[in-house]
């Protein structure tokens, strides 16, 4: 039984320390995972108590026993609760980079990943990509708490472009991919293709596209996993960047940065083309190869099934129009599926559990494209950001990732078609700093940057917050342990000394003895070692020195020492008058 | 937890199973702490009587200066194999804790050093740590006597007591009646109630007659030996039945004031005599300690009774069955042969334990 509530507080501090939506700060949470685990601990321990009899403690326990007990208790939890509010991130680390490195063993070419986690949910920060295989998992369970941490800058080169973006949807794109097996999505490795600046991205279907090219400085820090990908602006036309591998048809990796300490920086010019900006223009599927169409088998008959709904719109922008708000009517975002029967991540989100992230929307949404016929993939980036309209910069937090369908239209090339539901949690839009605001200034916050920072789930601290809390942690520490201290060196001083070092110390013995055994030496019959009160009284009886008061003295004396009688004062001062007096008349005979 | 939370890379696990190794070596350290420095000491009577409850006071010494001690077992072993344990919850720091036991000793034995065990699972159970010291206190425990049924048996004896003329008479073995004195009778065996009665009356003193006439020495005795012939089974526990009732039989004359003479195989021999209480006691401290004659032969149990004397009374005791030796002994009513196989005879138990 005991053994089982230890496995319960284990459990219940394993949960509180994982959280819950809308759960309390990982302070409050680590006290309680602590407190939880210390009672399961003390119950266990409680339940091994033997049946023996007790040994007292000749000194009864004082306050200042108490207190310094309580206060070393105190001490010892306040250091757990420091070590697992504080170490969750790092063990967080530890376990994904053992994880990756018994995964993935094998490192391919020179773009040679240091983890995989198949997340890009936000809560990484874009640290992990996808693996050396360029494939990146749907992850079958999720439960993200993406953090605020600025991850990308966008600096524009004037007002009228940052307010252009700003009105519509941004994306941001960091890579695509285009194959997909039912749980993977992964991307055609191509022969790494070695560009030198200035770089100009192939844009050999984009007749159609008319916007105006904008011009765009991105700001980002090294990525700590060593995959640095090439971000743009979405429908990238050139970059200044001075070389780039292209690895893949939507890959493009950076050349790792000279100094540590600084990050990426480099110009850019995108026409970005989205869906909705084409309702009017009536545009048609553009030709393309199998791979933007295919199915995965397990899936099909169903996602045929989704797409008959639409199948009689009478024109593709109809048909893709209907299914953006079919997907945004009928499923909800959440940043948490619980995928209770453990299938298939598509499947859950589809039929089942019916809500999911970005992922889920535009992985829906691009295997009904595919089974409407039309070519698509899967894009990864950020979305909505903030803009400080001063500076015409916009900043994109790690709660920005965002994931979205791409198509390829005729004459349009690859456009953006996100049927995640826009609002402030989900698709999120470009929000506005307020009046005044400083922004952060890219170069530094990019290259002030600690990779190891990398807030990997809501264990860690808040970041702006976090060097404050644990300096009040260790104030709280030190405080509590010269607590400790100071009680027990305040026990060391107060505590009386032992009668004789490395003897028991015993009962003090009572005033009224000490005065006989006085008197007794002083009249020339001392009281020997192993004599018993009643045989001195007999030997000083025969030697002519008799107690008047004997009998008194051996009730009282052997009634406390050996029955059950109470001390009594006002009967031993009597006692030590009667000896004095004893003594008085027996020194002048 | 950690390989756990590495395999399933889940940093919660990693983290809780590292608070747990850093829990595990916190305690371990802790309990090592705990059980250092203290000091057990005992204090009990060095001369204890095997199978009778006296008292001990175990006390724990926590010498160090800012720690207390918490929760710790002390376990003593005494001679006998006896383990006599106590749970101290807490001792304050440069304080001791103390308990008064009462202990019984099954088994005779001698020890002047005893091994104590401290054990503790302080602070949260994990380990069961113990610390092995040694405390130096001489202690004897005498064997436990066991008067044979031998001694109350037919009579013998029981002019001894002073209230014998209050026996109702009915069982065999006891005052059979009362007769008038004549010359030669001994003034022991005069029935004083009824002389007083009959003196009233104008008669003679009445003393008591016995049927059939009891053992009554005046001064005794007694052989201890270990031989026998045959092909009879050495049991250890009979040797210590034996010891007792030889303890008992020397503790039952000398309640009765009898002097004895006691001659032991055990003892090579030597007669040893124990006509006052002091040599009673120096004799039973000398027999907590003795082990059992292996060499004993036929010739030696001669020559040891005809060694005695034949104004003494003889009692032949004998950890081995009285049919294997009683034939080396003449026919007298002087000796008297315990036998061992007696059982349950005014004594909660016979069974004396080994020791």
């Amino acid at each position: 039984m005991r053994t089982f509530i230890l496995l319960v507080a284990i459990a219940g501090a394993y949960s509180l320390l994982k959280g819950w939506q809308g759960s309390p700060g990982i302070l409050l949470r680590a006290c309680l995972s602590v407190t939880t685990l210390v009672a399961g601990l003390f119950y266990w321990s409680r339940g091994m108590n033997t049946s023996l009899p007790r040994m007292f403690c000749l000194r009864r326990a004082s306050w200042l026993d108490y207190l310094s007990m309580g206060a070393v208790i105190i001490f010892t939890e306040a250091c757990f609760v420091v070590i697992t509010s504080t170490l969750a991130a790092p063990a967080q680390e530890l376990a994904d980079a053992f994880h990756e490195h018994a995964s993935y063993p094998i490192s391919i070419g020179k773009q040679k990943p240091k983890g995989s986690s198949p997340n890009f949910d936000g809560h990484t920060s874009g640290n992990w990509l996808f693996n050396n295989s360029l494939k990146r998992n749907l992850p079958p369970v999720s439960n993200h708490k993406p953090s605020n941490k600025p991850e990308v800058f966008i600096q524009l080169e004037n007002r009228a472009d940052a307010t252009r973006m700003f009105s519509s949807r941004i994306h941001l794109r960091a890579f695509a991919m285009s194959r997909f097996n039912g749980i993977t999505w992964a991307a055609d490795r191509t022969a790494t293709t070695k560009l030198k600046a200035p770089v100009t991205f192939p844009r050999n279907d984009h007749r159609r596209v008319t916007s105006k090219p904008i011009k765009h400085r991105i700001y980002h820090s090294p990525n700590p996993t060593g995959q640095n990908v090439l971000i743009l602006l979405q429908g990238a036309v050139s970059s200044n960047v001075p070389s780039l591998s292209k690895i893949s048809d939507a890959i493009y990796m950076l050349p790792p940065v000279s100094d540590s300490t600084s990050g990426y920086s480099y110009s850019a010019t995108s026409q970005p083309v989205d869906f909705t900006n084409l309702i009017g223009e009536n545009p048609q599927v553009a030709q393309t190869q199998s791979t933007y169409l295919s199915i995965p088998d397990n899936l099909a008959q169903g996602i045929r099934e989704k797409a008959e709904i639409f199948i009689h719109e009478p024109n593709l922008t109809k048909r893709l129009t209907a299914l953006r708000s079919y997907l945004q009517d009928n499923y909800r975002y959440s940043l948490k599926t619980t995928n209770t029967t453990n299938s298939n991540p598509v499947e859950n989100f589809l039929y089942q559990e019916k809500r999911g992230h970005c992922e889920h929307f535009a992985t829906a949404a691009a295997l009904i494209c595919r089974a409407l016929g039309v070519p698509s993939r899967i894009a990864y980036g950020w979305s909505g950001g903030i803009l400080y309209r001063e500076q015409n910069l916009f900043v994109y937090r790690a709660k920005d990732a965002h994931a979205w369908t791409e198509i390829k239209l005729n004459g349009y090339g690859w456009v953006v078609f996100d049927t995640t539901p826009s609002d402030m949690d989900a698709a999120p839009i470009a929000r506005s700093a307020p009046a005044g605001a400083t922004p952060p200034n890219p170069a530094q916050a990019t290259a002030a940057t600690d990779n190891k920072e990398t807030p990997q789930n809501a264990l860690v601290l808040n970041t702006h917050n976090k060097d404050f809390t644990l300096n009040r942690l260790v104030i709280a520490l030190t405080f509590l342990g010269l607590c400790c201290l100071a009680f027990l060196v305040a026990r060391y001083f107060k505590k009386p000394p032992p009668d004789i070092y490395g003897k028991s110390p015993r009962a003090p013995t009572p005033g009224y003895m000490l005065s006989f055994k006085q008197a007794c030496s002083v009249l020339g019959k001392p009281m020997p070692n192993g004599h018993t009160l009643r045989q001195h009284i007999i030997a000083l009886e025969v030697t002519g020195k008799p107690l008047t008061f004997a009998s008194e003295l051996l009730d009282y004396h052997y009634g406390v020492f050996y029955g059950d009688l109470m001390r009594n004062s006002s009967r031993e001062k009597n006692l030590t008058k009667s000896i004095q007096r004893w003594y008085q008349s027996a020194s002048h005979k | 937890m950690v390989v756990c939370g590495v395999l399933t890379a889940d940093g919660l696990f990693v983290l809780l199973g590292g608070c747990g190794l850093l829990i595990a070596c916190f305690c371990f350290l802790l309990g090592k702490i705990n059980l250092a420095r203290l000091t057990p000491t005992i204090h009990m009577p060095a001369n204890v009587m095997a199978g009778r409850t006296f008292e001990i006071e175990l006390t724990l010494s926590n010498h160090r200066q800012l720690l207390d001690a918490f929760s710790l077992r002390m376990d003593v072993t005494l001679p006998g194999k006896s383990v006599l344990s106590a749970h101290a919850p807490w001792t304050a720091a440069g304080q001791s804790s103390r308990t008064i036991l009462q202990g019984v000793i099954q088994g005779r034995g001698y020890a002047d050093t005893h091994p104590v065990k401290l054990s503790s699972k302080f602070p949260l159970g994990l380990f069961r740590l113990h610390r092995s010291l040694t405390l130096r206190r001489e202690v004897v425990v005498t064997p436990m006597p066991i008067t044979p049924m031998e001694l109350n048996s037919h009579g013998s004896l029981q002019d001894a007591l002073p209230s014998s003329g209050l026996s109702t008479g009915n069982s065999f073995g006891e005052p059979r009646g009362i007769r008038s004195w004549q010359a030669g009778d001994s003034a022991r065996h005069i029935n004083w109630p009824a002389s007083a009665r009959a003196l009233a009356c104008g008669h003679d003193l009445r003393v008591r007659e016995y049927d059939p006439p009891g053992f009554y020495p005046d001064q005794c005795h007694i052989i201890f030996h270990s031989y026998a012939s045959g092909r009879e089974m050495l049991r250890e526990d009979r040797f210590e039945r034996a010891i007792s009732l030889l303890t008992g039989t020397l503790k039952e004359l000398q309640g009765k004031g009898i002097p004895c003479i006691i001659s032991a195989d055990f003892l090579d021999w030597e007669p040893v005599e124990c006509q006052s209480r002091k040599q009673m006691i120096e004799f039973l401290v000398t027999s907590a300690k003795i082990r059992r004659a292996t060499g004993t032969e036929s010739h030696d149990l001669e020559r040891a009774i005809r060694l005695t004397s034949p104004d003494y009374a003889v009692i032949i005791i004998s950890d081995m069955t009285p049919d294997s030796w009683t034939h080396l002994l003449a026919s007298s009513a002087n000796i008297m042969a315990i036998d061992i196989r007696q059982i349950r005879y005014r004594h909660r138990t016979l069974h004396a334990a080994t020791s």
